[in-house]
């Protein structure tokens, strides 16, 4: 029907797709048959063909029945099973189709027959008028109900949508005490919801495109009209859609994708899972990325200072909120400086620090066979074994873990004489100070820079310290997102928006957004209402 | 669009030479620095003070002793109680100091570390000699602070003090840096001085150097094991004396503990000490703890030409003890003479010192040549080049003024 061979030749695509862009795009011209690919006039046909494309796969169900109008018209129905809600199905499709009375008296046509049920007898929300198999497709692997009728070549879809999701829980990365408990589901149109819940203007906006060749993944875009910067929107638009990838199972491939940086430790696209920080995010003038099948929802532009921010910071009083943000700062240098600025006073600037905590630990060094840095390499290089295998291991080995990593590594190696203690607490106290970064993201990028700060430190000291420091602040400043300085109100310096960076001032301080993110309206708190200006064009 | 593309190009050129220039540079930092400095802190003996005397074989200039700190033995005191000692001490001599600290490599398994040398100790005959040639390197060599304090033992060597074990503090050098801080913030008698005050006070004013000196009290042949410190009271203890002074950096004399005191009050270095007055009206003696003090110094001009330093003294005390009846502290008038009689007795030691420097030893170790050279250059510039001779003419007039603000928290003494 479609070829000889499509089937196999798929499959091999597939394979072959991984390897090489010409590859892609051969597998682009395998998959483009399906379109503009008319459907049969008759159900037996198109029930052969779908079984036939679909290598007559055991989940798709093809339901056929017998219509109540005068010819007694054939029809068939093909869905999926577990992508449609059944009850649905029954109750809004089948039935009506089984028990309405057609109200034509008169044999009619079949197309216009679908017109009729279409208008008259199908009670879903959303039907679609189907005219080729790669609509057809779509709408099917959607969880759409597809209704043929005898003697047409068009099909109906039907949204019956449904099947086992997670439902809206707690988000489980960024918890809050204070704020909205719900957090992003797997599912797209949820996520949309959450997001229209929060902003309930005409402005927010959305645009749809669906990546992934194979994968056909539904990817978003939703931001504020008249907010958004227009450049940054038609940048990602023109990201987006140059995407040439298989499969999107996951924001990180779009994240990856269309980040600036491909070479940074340093995210330029902030993932979150929380819809009162993404909406946030939106009324500031950023453009947030949905992508089905996860919860993490993407925002950009992104800036360095924004990964230190909690939703949470807007709910409390903003004196606590300075303090924990500054807290913040301070954790992340100690996560990505603790380590090196020891092994660097212990190696090299042994002046540096009391007499009493020298001599205090110079006791615990003696007799410790590895030198400072190789103990602290060590001891980091535990630490980040240990932190995986909890992420990754079943949770019910977490006590073996526990004891295993806090007895035997703890303990014993200091016992033992292998560690001295001092590493053991610095890396322990780092390990703390990490966790303490709200984004994971840039929590990873802490992890990565300390061993090479490590090294830096183990070979020059202080001045390898300040060396990579030095580098690392010429590679922040270099950083854009999306045409946005990563550093932006540091450098460039905008002093308006340093009310939201080291310090969370009152809102009723913070009257402007911040600058340089869709200029159109900067003003966030006036005595006129919020959304009002299109932006010039 | 060819543009962008040939703008892209550009672009992705310039960033390739950044980047290159990038790695290159961090390479040939790397190259060129090497690691040099990499010191093993288990590796490394931290001395804490400088001993130095004279060679008693007499071949050589001088015999320097470090005190070592020993980590581990630091550390076990806190465990438990047996251990060795926390120090130890090591001796070579020289003509130099650098000399004997490199000569004493044949003794020491580890590079001896001295940023955190905190005290010199002089030994008496090696002050007699001349202290400057050893502030040299403390001065000159980076790894020495030059805020590390300097004291002179009085009647034995340097290499003695180094080598008692004490109570109070596990590393002896400690509690002796600790009692100079503590008796110059309580009582007075001396006062701290640092090798970087002593090279101030050799600049323009010709003022001598004066240095706190200290002793042993105790049998010193038991003082070096930890017997001396499992004992109650030890065998031996350091006890500090009074303030030595110095004429061009050798050792003149040691001042009485009432000159000393009076010096600290002439160099500004009292914070708080306490005056002992007889009671008024009746046998017995009262205390007057001093808060506060102040001094200043004005240099005048007599008809002559010739300077006077003009010494004025503000004092805040309060009475902290009354060992005598019919002292009613409730009375301002009782506190007004009180303040009087403490005023004369701080001036008595004042003038006591002063005498002392001025017609004795004729020693400036007060500054005053330094007061002059500031307020009066012109006058220095005629009695400078001789100040030595001129000194002990100078005239002075102290004037004391106490305020007593309290009484303590009890009012009529129970003392009848």
């Amino acid at each position: 029907m479609f070829g000889p061979g499509s089937q196999g030749n798929s499959k091999a695509g597939k394979k072959a797709m991984k390897s090489s862009p010409r590859a892609e795009k051969h597998e682009k011209e395998q998959l483009d048959p399906y379109e503009n690919k008319p459907l049969s006039l008759t159900i037996s046909e198109n029930m052969e063909s779908i079984k036939k494309e679909l290598g007559e796969s055991q989940d798709i169900i093809f339901r056929e029945l017998t219509l109540v109008d005068r010819n007694q018209t054939k029809a068939l129905i093909v869905y999926v099973q577990g992508m449609v809600d059944d009850e649905r199905l029954d109750e809004f499709i089948i039935q009506p189709l089984h028990r309405e009375r057609f109200p034509l008296d008169e044999p009619v046509e079949p197309k216009e027959l679908l017109a009729v049920i279409k208008a008259n007898i199908l009670s879903t929300g959303i039907v679609t008028d189907i005219c080729d198999w790669k609509l057809l497709f779509q709408k099917l692997f959607m969880g759409y109900g597809i209704l043929f009728v005898e003697g047409s070549d068009q099909a109906v879809g039907a949204n019956v949508i449904g099947g086992a999701r997670r439902g809206i829980e707690e988000p489980k990365t960024e918890m809050a005490i204070r704020g909205p408990r719900e957090g992003f589901t797997e599912s797209i149109r949820t996520n949309t919801s959450l997001l229209r819940r929060k902003i309930r203007s005409p402005k927010l906006w959305m645009e749809q495109w669906t990546i992934g060749e194979i994968s056909q993944t539904p990817v978003s875009i939703m931001y504020v009209k008249g907010l958004a910067d227009e450049n940054v929107l038609k940048d990602l638009r023109e990201r987006l859609e140059s995407i040439r990838i298989d499969g999107i199972l996951e924001s990180g491939y779009i994240e990856e994708l269309i980040a600036d940086q491909k070479w940074s430790p340093f995210p330029t696209i902030l993932s979150n899972e929380r819809p009162d920080a993404v909406a946030g995010n939106l009324l500031e003038g950023r453009v947030a990325i949905l992508v089905d099948g996860t919860p993490f929802v993407l925002v950009v532009p992104a800036i360095l200072n924004m990964f230190f921010q909690a939703s949470e910071d807007y709910y409390q009083r903003f004196d606590i909120a300075t303090f924990l943000r500054m807290l913040r700062f301070v954790s992340f240098l100690i996560a990505l400086l603790m380590p090196s600025v020891y092994v660097a006073i212990v190696s090299y600037h042994q002046e540096m620090i009391p007499t009493q905590l020298l001599l205090k630990l110079a006791a615990q060094r003696e007799g410790v066979p590895f030198p400072a840095y190789l103990e602290a390499f060590i001891m980091e290089f535990v630490f980040e074994i240990l932190r995986e295998a909890v992420v990754r291991m079943p949770s019910a080995a977490g006590n073996t873990i526990s004891i295993v990593g806090g007895l035997v590594i703890g303990q014993s190696v200091v016992e033992a004489g292998i560690v001295s203690p001092a590493v053991v607490i610095v890396v322990s106290f780092t390990a703390i100070a990490s966790f303490v970064s709200p984004t994971y993201s840039l929590g990873i990028a802490a992890r990565l820079l300390r061993f090479i700060l490590l090294l830096a430190a183990s070979t020059l000291g202080f001045y390898g310290i300040g060396l990579v420091v030095l580098l690392l602040l010429l590679h922040l400043s270099n950083i854009r997102s999306f045409g946005m300085p990563y550093i932006k109100p540091f450098a460039p310096f905008y002093l308006n928006d340093m009310k939201d960076t080291l310090v969370r001032a009152p809102l009723w301080l913070m009257r402007k957004r911040p600058q340089k993110l869709g200029n159109q309206n900067m003003v966030r708190q006036d005595i006129e209402p919020e959304v009002r200006k299109e932006p010039e064009q | 669009m060819s543009r962008n593309l040939e703008r892209k190009r550009q672009n992705k050129l310039r960033l390739l030479w950044r980047k290159g220039f990038l790695v290159w540079s961090a390479c040939m930092l790397i190259v060129i620095s090497g690691c040099w400095d990499l010191r093993y802190l288990d590796k490394l003996g931290v001395v804490l003070a400088l001993g130095v005397d004279e060679d008693p074989s007499g071949k050589q200039k001088l015999q320097l002793t470090v005190q070592v700190v020993l980590p581990q033995n630091v550390a076990a005191e806190s465990k438990s109680g047996i251990g060795g000692t926390a120090v130890t001490s090591f001796t070579e001599t020289g003509d130099t100091l650098f000399e004997a600290i490199r000569k004493m490599t044949s003794k020491t398994s580890r590079r001896l570390f001295f940023s955190h040398t905190q005290m010199l100790v002089i030994g008496e005959s090696m002050a007699r000699t001349g202290i400057f040639p050893l502030v040299d390197l403390i001065e000159r060599n980076p790894d020495i602070r030059t805020d590390i304090s300097v004291i002179i033992t009085r009647g034995m060597k340097a290499e003695q003090l180094l080598q008692l074990t004490t109570q109070l503090e596990p590393i002896p050098i400690n509690q002796i840096h600790e009692i100079i801080q503590v008796n110059q913030a309580a009582y007075g008698t001396n006062f701290s001085v640092k090798v970087k005050e002593l090279t101030r006070m050799r600049g323009e004013g010709k003022q001598q150097s004066v240095l706190p000196s200290i002793r042993i009290e105790g049998d010193k042949a038991l003082g070096h094991s930890n017997e001396n410190v499992n004992s109650i009271p030890p065998a031996a203890i350091p006890v500090l004396s009074t303030m030595a002074v110095f004429r061009e950096g050798k050792l003149v004399d040691f001042l009485k503990p009432k000159e000393s005191r009076g010096l600290s009050w002439l160099h500004h270095k009292i914070k708080s000490t306490v005056v002992k007055l007889s009671c008024p009206d009746s046998e017995g003696k009262l205390i007057v703890e001093v808060q506060d003090s102040a001094i200043k110094y004005k240099v005048k001009r007599d008809e002559e030409g010739k300077p006077i330093i003009k010494v004025n003294v503000r004092i805040t005390g309060s009475i902290q003890e009354i060992m005598c009846p019919n002292v009613d502290v409730s009375d301002e008038k009782v506190l007004n003479q009180i303040g009087t009689m403490t005023s004369l007795a701080v001036k008595d030691e004042i003038e006591e010192t002063i005498n002392k420097l001025q017609k004795k030893l004729r020693i400036d170790a007060l500054g005053w040549g330094k007061e002059i050279y500031l307020q009066e250059p012109y006058v220095w510039r005629k009695m400078g080049k001789n100040w030595e001779a001129e000194f002990p003419s100078v005239k002075s007039e102290i004037e004391c003024k106490t305020n007593i603000v309290g009484s303590g928290i009890r009012g009529e003494s129970i003392v009848k």
